[in-house]
């Protein structure tokens, strides 16, 4: 593959590295198998600790195939606290919402979770050969932490109690290398999970889709467009998204009887896709194939993501059906997650615990993503008679009923939080907000340069959200009985407080301490009327009209606990210091004791 | 209107497609008849019932 549209597909050269005695002479902290999404963006989650790793990637350049193509607004958070944002938004055309058809009438208009709040879209398409570009170049940026081996193989590997020992191959040479932990983030046909004879285990489906990219100059706006029993696919279903490149995707299911081979051959692929023109009326329109390939939906994952010294993130470790976009979405998730737990392990901040961690959250976030996946697929491709027969009748109906035709709402991802994570913090309730395991809420913020809503507080490590009423320094002062909001009294809801609360609250020098003690720890505090600023220890930013304070169901005092990938670890109204390390131990027992 | 919350009538519709498998050929109108008379009685309601039947009858398009 040469080019698509504007895009020239790089080549990187293959690299043997400097051997001593047929070893690579570096110990690595962390070997990544495969170079993809997963790999990359793990990789860059833990350059931003100063750890190093080594990604083993058999090919020379970006993917090529019909891949992931919508990123999710919790994956494009991530992206830019890795550092690879402004490439994705000056490449990606972002969207909101879409259309779904019975035959060719329209039965519903639906639109994800947006608002003046929010500072990225709540999806963007990108095709995936790109995506990878601006993780390789945002990798590329940090040579001394990532060190990229394309066109390397492993071929082999020996889990010890002190280290994976891996055998590489690149260009004819094979090679040892030594690495503390090997992640396998080598898709759906692992070979590192195969390996070590681990099987995903779920549900498979029947139904099966083509899945076709086309160059088609149409000037169609950026949307999910689906349809049900159209007349280019009788009976079946059909899917289209836009994408940069003026490249298209079409999906459409074929029959569950249908030979696949057959089915996938040029010729019939350009038949259906000349039909679907016909139907949106851009038959008039040129357009070749670029790519095709087949599809099955599968919902499947391993029990564990840990084995001994080996991780499993992405499609290693699990499979979910394509609709509602959580494949791709989801390893980027789990790498996000992975890498401070694996960081901290390699700083000897935290144990194996933590990693144990990364699995329990991201295997209940799987079942979470593969319920809704599933609900769409039963909606999609009907499993059995039941399905099939249900899913028609909402089809008809829905053309009057809006609140059948909301059946067919694909019910696109979105961020998932951790309810039960062993890492959740005793916790106040409180009227509003994000609980523990939660993702944060985004809202706008009046900061100093560079920090426009909430997300721009937060950094790679730790974030103490502390809310104020105002910017004058909060006294320690043993409490009144009573929460400020808006300078007015109200009564303290004294039987909703919990264990946090203690009576001493939240005092800011207790928390620069805090700051400045081992681990890394930014400050930042929100108050309505407070100097945006810049400190040692963090950052101060307004908020304006109360509108942060609401959506956090935040009084004077209250504390926010955000863990390095933007999940909350604990809330409280009024916590002291020691509910703060008590919730920071749960994480990093090690530094318990620390005091700084 | 409809008083179902959108993940209360996912699964419903999801209980309802089960069941339907679960009955087999031989049960299911059987089942979906039991059910029409359930939810009539659930309904209380003559005149929604006689429209929702006329609905269905017609195949959901609009009367002509």
């Amino acid at each position: 593959m040469a080019a698509i549209g504007a895009y020239d597909f790089p080549r990187f050269e293959p690299r043997v590295p400097s051997l001593d005695a047929g070893r690579d002479p570096v110990r690595h902290p962390v070997a990544i198998a495969g170079g993809g999404p997963v790999g990359l963006a793990l990789a860059l989650a833990l350059a931003q600790w100063g750890v190093r790793s080594v990604v083993l990637e058999a090919d020379t350049t970006v993917c090529e195939g019909s891949r992931a193509i919508c990123v999710s607004r919790r994956s494009l958070e991530i992206v830019e606290r890795l550092g690879a944002l402004d490439g994705f938004i000056a490449n990606g055309l972002p969207w909101t919402g879409g259309r779904t058809y019975h035959g060719t009438r329209e039965i519903l208009r639906f639109s994800m979770p947006h608002d003046a709040h929010e500072k990225l879209p709540p999806m963007l398409n990108l095709p995936q050969y790109r995506i990878e570009h601006e993780l390789v170049e945002a990798a590329r940026r940090l040579p001394a932490l990532i060190d990229l081996r394309w066109g390397t193989t492993l071929e082999r590997f020996e889990d010890g109690p002190d280290g994976v020992r891996i055998e590489a191959a690149c260009d004819g040479t094979a090679y040892r290398l030594d690495a503390d932990w090997l992640v396998a983030c080598d898709g759906g046909q692992s070979t590192v999970r195969r390996a070590l004879g681990h099987r995903l285990e779920g549900t498979g489906f029947e139904g099966k889709f083509v899945i076709v990219d086309i160059e088609l100059p149409s000037p169609a706006p950026t949307e999910r467009r689906a349809w049900f029993d159209p007349p280019s696919n009788p009976g079946l279903t059909t899917l289209m998204h836009r994408q940069p490149d003026d490249l298209w995707r079409i999906d459409y299911q074929i029959p569950d009887d249908a030979d696949l081979d057959c089915a996938l051959r040029e010729e019939n692929v350009a038949a259906m896709v000349r039909r679907h023109l016909a139907m949106i009326g851009e038959a008039h329109l040129p357009w070749r194939i670029v790519w095709i390939s087949a599809y099955r939906a599968g919902a499947m994952t391993l029990p564990d993501y840990r084995d001994g010294r080996v991780l499993f993130a992405g499609n290693a470790a699990h499979v979910l059906p394509i609709f509602g976009v959580r494949g791709l979405n989801s390893g980027v998730e789990d790498a996000f997650n992975l890498g401070w737990k694996l960081a901290a392990v390699l700083r000897g901040w935290s144990g194996t615990a933590l990693l144990d961690s990364y699995g329990s959250e991201r295997v209940q976030a799987f079942h979470v993503n593969a319920d809704s996946a599933v609900r769409s697929t039963e909606f999609m491709a009907p499993p059995t008679r039941g399905f099939r027969l249900m899913r028609d009748a909402a089809l008809v109906l829905s053309h009057r009923h809006p609140g059948i035709a909301e059946l067919a709402n694909p019910r696109q991802t979105s961020a998932i939080g951790h309810p039960d994570s062993p890492l959740n913090a005793p916790s106040d309730a409180l009227p509003a907000g994000p609980g523990p395991g939660d993702p944060l809420p985004e809202c706008p913020l009046r900061g100093p340069a560079g920090v426009r809503h909430l997300s721009d507080l937060l950094d790679a490590h730790w974030t103490v959200l502390h809310f104020v009423a105002d910017d004058r320094p909060h006294a320690a002062d043993g409490t009144d009985g009573t929460d400020r909001t808006d300078g007015t009294d109200a009564p303290r809801d004294a039987g909703r407080a919990g264990p946090g609360s203690g009576p001493g609250g939240t005092d800011p020098a207790a928390l620069r301490a805090l700051a400045r003690g081992p681990l890394p720890l930014r400050i930042a505090t929100i108050g309505r009327g407070s100097t945006p600023a810049r400190t040692a220890d963090g950052i101060t930013a307004d908020d304006p009209d109360g509108t942060a304070a609401a959506r956090y169901g935040a009084t004077d005092g209250a504390v926010y606990l955000v863990r390095p990938d933007g999940h909350v670890a604990g809330r409280w109204r009024r916590p002291d210091l020691g509910v703060l390390r008590a919730a920071l131990a749960l994480a990093h027992p090690t530094l318990a004791g620390a005091r700084p | 209107v409809s008083g179902l919350t959108a993940t209360e009538r996912d699964a419903l519709y999801r209980d309802c497609a089960r069941a339907i498998d679960a009955a087999g050929e031989d049960g299911d109108r059987a089942l979906l008849a039991r059910l029409v008379l359930l939810l009539m009685e659930a309904l209380g309601d003559a005149d929604r019932c006689r429209r929702a039947l006329a609905e269905a009858v017609r195949g959901g398009d609009d009367p002509v």
